[in-house]
């Protein structure tokens, strides 16, 4: 009875949503310290808030463990819940202070509609979360390969 | 060497791979069936967009830029892995393609046909070091290297199927069944709290439901789904595979780790499917061979709040929501199949009745039936 078949599925999950929230935290962190790059356009920046934002909201009920109603506008945000446990582990200590941190975030992003650039906190949140999708991407990834 | 120019070499010579593995595709590509052709094209098509991607990282003016270089650093380790895996499973796949696996191919779409599977058949590989197993990363199924001359397993090839099958579907599936799973495991830890259980004991379900939501829910759902195309023939080809694989038949119970739920909800699960299809009548000879295996061979021991795990009313509901999902693709059920001699799912349901009227002579009854399915795809 091979593993493959479930490991496989949960790879292709994870680093599919990894690909998604880092393709556009990159595209927040050129808007915001981009010198050598051509600033993305307007529609990028809008398009890469909005992908954050149902994400970040989709994490914030999931790591209180509320999965009932992980939807938003009609696009499901599929989140591995293997990868909120990863967070609720490494963030045993100050869940709450966790929970609270990512819930401002989204606030921010959704209602911003001043086109503010995100400050240097919110690419933290933001980078520890593309961390531990990346350790959880990569850790399928080796269970897959049997490395 | 600065961490930026060492970045930079090891993305160049990733793209040099990229280039080296399209043009042993090339080569390839002139000695395999023309059926093949559509498959080699996708991968051809993955190698051209990562040759992009990794182009546009090299290109980009932000290279290695101390804001990025993590976030550049964690996609170059998407793009790697893309890569291992279109050199270690497409390619080496279609590298080793012979005849068995031609047959394989030939055999599962056929069966697509006869079933109304709405997608093409995948790639099947008889070079399988497990037992059979999908790769969705690939989407090849894997099987063992001399199962082209056997019949009572192949239900499990319609099991992998059922992975492709699940991908397609899987926010669906989730979205109808994540409502009865939370329903179920409120109740469980509400009764749990109730009755003064701690907080790590409580953590257990919510532990339970992640895993019910990531992994229990596929492997129910391919099999039920194999169930739904070949009925009882998946029935005892899960048996059989018990039998040689797994004694431990109550494992993983509540709080323990595994992948794959435990083997005697999972046989629930399957004959739950066919009463649900056509009947309590119609699972009495399995329900009452299973039965047997289960008190005389396999080990009985069962813990209190296994119940909490894998109850009848969860496994029923996923039944009718994988059967409903069926329906709707239109896919014809093992008992709606018109009697000829050359369909596939009746020649699995065939194989099995044939194994338990004479074991004896099943090897080479099975035998002939190969030589005759051969005959008929036209495979010497």
């Amino acid at each position: 009875m091979s593993e493959i078949g479930i490991i496989s599925q949960e790879y292709k999950n994870t680093a599919g949503l990894f690909q998604k929230i880092n393709q556009a935290v990159i595209v927040l962190k050129k808007d915001s310290y981009g010198t050598n790059s051509v600033s993305p356009s307007s529609t990028a920046v809008k398009e890469a808030k909005s992908l954050l934002n149902k994400v970040l909201a989709s994490i914030v009920m999931m790591l209180g463990d509320d999965f009932d109603n992980v939807v938003s506008d009609g696009e499901l945000i599929s989140i591995p819940p293997f990868f909120i446990s990863r967070i609720q582990e490494s963030r045993q200590g100050d869940l709450k202070r966790c929970i609270e941190d990512i819930q401002e975030l989204q606030l921010r992003l959704q209602d911003n509609k001043d086109n503010k650039v995100l400050d240097i906190n919110s690419f933290k949140i933001l980078d520890e979360i593309c961390g531990q999708l990346d350790a959880e991407t990569s850790k399928l990834y080796r269970k897959m390969r049997r490395r | 060497m600065g961490i930026t120019r060492f970045f930079r070499g090891q993305v160049n010579l990733l793209l040099k791979r990229c280039n080296i593995l399209a043009g042993r595709l090339s080569s390839i590509r002139k000695k395999l069936q023309p059926e093949i052709e559509a498959y080699i094209g996708k991968v051809v098509v993955e190698l051209d967009s990562l040759q992009y991607d990794l182009e546009q990282l090299l290109n980009d003016p932000d290279f290695g830029s101390n804001y990025l270089l993590k976030n550049q650093i964690q996609q170059y380790r998407r793009y790697s892995e893309i890569l291992n895996i279109i050199e270690v499973e497409h390619i080496t796949v279609l590298d080793q393609y012979n005849d068995r696996d031609y047959y394989l191919y030939c055999f599962l779409k056929i069966f697509c046909q006869q079933t109304g599977y709405p997608e093409k058949p995948p790639l099947v590989s008889t070079h399988s070091t497990d037992s059979f197993f999908v790769d969705l990363s690939s989407e090849i199924i894997h099987l063992p290297l001399c199962e082209d001359c056997f019949l009572l397993a192949i239900p499990d090839l319609i099991h992998e199927l059922g992975h492709l099958f699940y991908d397609r579907n899987s926010i669906e599936i989730e979205q109808s069944f994540n409502t009865h799973l939370n329903k179920h495991i409120d109740k469980e830890k509400n009764k749990a709290e109730d009755e003064g259980s701690s907080k790590s004991y409580q953590k257990k379900f919510n532990s339970l439901k992640k895993v019910w939501m990531q992994e229990y829910i596929i492997e129910f759902f391919c099999d039920i789904f194999a169930t739904y195309l070949v009925g009882t023939a998946y029935a005892w080809s899960h048996l059989r595979l018990i039998l040689e694989s797994n004694d431990q038949i109550y494992y993983p119970g509540f709080g323990k780790d595994s992948t794959h739920p435990a083997d005697e909800a999972r046989m629930r699960a399957i004959l739950i499917t066919i009463e649900e299809l056509q009947g309590s009548k119609s699972t009495k000879i399995i329900a009452e061979r299973w039965e047997a295996f289960k008190t005389q061979v396999f080990n009985r021991q069962q813990e209190t709040e296994y119940v909490y795990c894998y109850p009848d009313s969860l496994l029923v509901q996923l039944a009718k929501i994988v059967i409903n999902l069926c329906q709707r693709n239109n896919l014809v059920p093992y008992y709606q199949h018109f009697q000829t001699d050359n369909n596939l799912p009746l020649i699995m349901q065939q194989a099995w009745i044939e194994f338990h009227n004479n074991p004896q002579l099943y090897p080479d009854w099975e035998t002939k039936k190969i030589e005759k399915i051969r005959a008929d795809i036209n495979i010497e």
